[in-house]
């Protein structure tokens, strides 16, 4: 077996052991590469199906195509779409002019803290990766967050020879991550293989940009490349050494700002 | 920076192959023996650096008032920058044009071992960091212990801080001795032994200038043309599928699991344990449809999903085996066992033993001995196992299970033992014993259909 290939077993075995052991599931879906392979794998998992709510956290301030595309592919792959948004705090003024860390605080973490609620949700799966950011590197597969949603670090159980913490104290709640070592150059063959259907966002546009990490409108910004297809991706990925996440505003606020956002509960 | 201009063309550049596994490395060693900055050291080398990070890196060292601290590498939280310590396994990919790595960082520190286990785990290879001046340590002993118990065979060892020692050849000696002949009680190859200072950059990357006694290979050298020796895949036939789940999303009737070992096609007649009921594999499904390169076939690693010609009662925790070849049950293994949580092992108390998707309460009905892995000493009859002691013990568990010896079949010869919510500690299977006779309490429930 192929690297690819490896991981893309592991992630089977993942997923089932999470719906297996996890009452009420769900899944994170930020419509970016990484959680569409998850929705992939998802479907591979179960056969076709996807027997479980798929949450989009909308903060309203989402690049435009993204929700087009959102609607157009929960239609399409016929799976069930909770919306979650801070309807609130948006009544209220919230953006990143309040300070980037405050308005994703609000707007993706208090939002998912509320369709947690509002669906009984006990545990989510989640496309985040090892090689993403120093805090998401010290991740464990299977991750639990006390009632407040706080993530204790310093304490995380050991993890090994495939074996996953899979016992929980009621009113925890749970995120697994199928994809946690997968690196972006993983996910991109994998995505060449499957043909798997990306939002047109990650290609250059005729003004030689693509974004290469999606989020909001106001943090993100897409970086100069002429790749126009998965494979001029994976080429332009092989030589290129900055790194993926440049074009996220909120993580260069402060030199830890993911790991404060992360331990608040942030995905 | 580096004297050894001569050798800058080794530098990475993109050309391996990125579909190519990489080399998992495990860096273990006592605290402050220099793990973080060889790994740094290693990178900065290799031009393996993003831009962002060496400038993030750069900024977080100006506002400490620190010189540039290539630990801050991998110690990405902030309490491991500030404490200088590594609290948590991570792991950082790079690659030279021979091969991709994955580095993966572990913690010296003994509060932190069940972290270090975690990593550990996943490497092929593990080099152990040991301090030219302070020579041999608990934590040296005690991770090349836990290497060889996680079932990693393969080290380097690395003599760090030879700058410290005047690149002594003698000191090198010393420790070379001592540690190869400590290491060679326990079954580990020890590949080669080199002489770094990971603060200068001696011997990494770059020949050292200042060893000209030392003739082997550069680490990066070494580890461009290792090569671990595959694990001999034994007992072929002997098909081990543990049952993960049984799906009932359509007219299917899909039992889902990893194979764990062995070989399965459509048409194999197959035995399900324990009860021990018989059928054939009638397909094995898989999405989407045009994905159909095992779905006559499947071996060990694939995630399958069959349908049975028949009917039979099947659930997560059945292990589905070759019917010419299925194992006993057993009721008893005698088994290794590594003890991770505060609360020391005890014979009075019952915990979960995991094994695959079987899941089963246990006991633990003798202890033979401890090994202290701290001193490597036994203490024999002991009445429990305190935090990060292994032991040799028999377990009896309530519900016959499906155990292998761990040096025959290794992924249904380990398991964990779960103490309420948390992992408490490790074990390999030594032996395992059937049932004794009037002890068998099998489930008489006739066959029946499981719909999910
Ligand atoms: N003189 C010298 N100091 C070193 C060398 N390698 C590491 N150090 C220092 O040893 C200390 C501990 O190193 P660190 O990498 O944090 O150790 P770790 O705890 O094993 O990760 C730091 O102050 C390093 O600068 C070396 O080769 N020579």
């Amino acid at each position: 077996m192929d690297q690819v290939s490896t991981l893309e077993e592991e992630s089977l075995y993942i997923i089932r052991e999470a719906y297996h052991k996890i009452e009420n599931l769900g899944m994170l879906w930020s419509i970016g590469k990484d959680s569409t392979v998850l929705m992939w794998l998802t479907r591979k998992a179960f056969f076709g199906h996807v027997p479980f709510p798929v949450i989009h956290i909308d903060t309203s301030f989402k690049i435009p195509e993204m929700i087009a595309y959102r609607d157009r592919m929960a239609e399409e792959w016929d799976f069930n779409l909770i919306v979650g948004q801070n309807t609130e705090a948006l009544k209220e003024g919230m953006d990143y002019t309040k300070g980037r860390l405050n308005c994703c605080s609000a707007l993706k973490t208090a939002a998912l803290k509320q369709v947690i609620a509002q669906h009984q949700i006990d545990g989510i799966l989640l496309g985040i990766r090892h090689d993403e950011e120093g805090s998401r590197s010290k991740e464990r597969i299977f991750s639990s967050r006390n009632q407040a949603f706080e993530w204790d670090i310093k304490d995380q159980p050991p993890e090994f020879w495939d074996t996953y913490r899979t016992d929980f104290p009621p009113g925890d709640h749970v995120r697994v991550h199928p994809l946690l070592k997968w690196s972006e150059l993983d996910i991109w063959p994998y995505i060449e293989r499957h043909n798997i259907p990306l939002i047109d966002l990650y290609f250059a546009n005729a003004d030689g940009k693509r974004y290469r990490s999606l989020g909001c409108a106001p943090c993100t910004s897409p970086i100069q490349s002429h790749a126009r297809s998965v494979r001029e991706i994976i080429e332009e990925l092989e030589t290129i050494k900055s790194s993926e996440r440049a074009g996220r505003a909120q993580d260069q606020e402060d030199l830890h700002a993911m790991e404060k956002l992360r331990l608040a509960g942030y995905m | 920076m580096d004297t050894n201009t001569l050798f800058q063309e080794t530098n990475a550049s993109p050309q391996s192959n990125s579909k190519e596994t990489p080399l998992k490395l495990v860096i273990v060693g006592h605290v402050d023996h220099g793990k973080s900055t060889f790994i740094g050291r290693m990178l900065y080398d290799t031009d393996s650096i993003e831009p962002e990070k060496l400038d993030k890196i750069q900024r977080i060292c100006k506002d400490q008032h620190k010189p540039f601290e290539f630990a801050f590498l991998l110690d990405a939280l902030e309490e491991e920058q500030l404490q200088g310590i590594t609290i948590d396994t991570t792991q950082i990919r790079f690659k030279t044009p021979k091969r991709p790595f994955l580095i993966i960082d572990t913690p010296g520190h003994k509060e932190f071992l069940k972290n270090m286990v975690t990593g550990a785990a996943n490497a092929s290879l593990a080099l152990v960091l040991i301090d030219a001046l302070e020579g041999i340590q608990e934590q040296s002993k005690r991770h090349s212990y836990l290497l060889s118990f996680l079932g990693i065979q393969h080290i380097m060892v690395l003599v760090n801080k030879m700058d410290l020692i005047q690149y002594e050849e003698n000191r090198f000696n010393e420790i070379c001795e001592e540690y190869t002949n400590f290491l060679s009680t326990l079954d580990i190859n020890v590949h080669q032994v080199v002489p770094i200072s990971a603060l200068n950059g001696d011997n990494i990357v770059f020949p050292s200038m200042q060893m000209p006694w030392y003739t082997g290979p550069t680490v990066l050298s070494f580890l461009e043309t290792f090569q671990a020796t595959e694990p001999v895949v034994q007992a072929q036939n002997f098909l081990r599928l543990p049952v993960q789940d049984v799906y009932k999303f359509d007219h299917r009737r899909i039992i889902t699991g990893r194979i764990e070992n062995g070989n399965l096609s459509v048409g194999d007649k197959i035995k399900v344990l324990p009860l021990g009921h018989e059928a054939t594999i009638q397909s094995i499904e898989a999405w989407p449809d045009s994905d159909s390169n095992i779905t006559t076939s499947a071996t060990t690693g694939h995630t399958v999903g069959i349908t049975l010609d028949y009917p039979l009662f099947i659930e997560r925790g059945n292990v589905i085996v070759d019917s010419q070849y299925a194992p006993q049950p057993a009721q008893y293994l005698w088994a290794n066992l590594f003890w991770m949580q505060k609360a020391p092992a005890s014979m009075e108390k019952r915990y979960k033993l995991k094994l695959g998707s079987q899941e089963v309460s246990v006991f633990i009905q003798e202890i033979k001995r401890v090994l202290k892995t701290d001193t490597m000493t036994f203490v024999s009859n002991p009445r429990q196992i305190a935090q990060f002691d292994t032991a040799e013990v028999l377990l009896r568990v309530e519900r016959p299970i499906i155990a292998d010896n761990f040096h025959e079949i290794s992924r249904t010869g380990r398991f964990v033992l779960v103490d309420e919510y948390n992992v408490a500690g490790g074990g390999v299977v030594l032996s395992t014993n059937p049932l004794i006779a009037d002890e068998i309490v099998l489930e008489t429930e006739s066959i029946q259909l499981s719909d999910r």
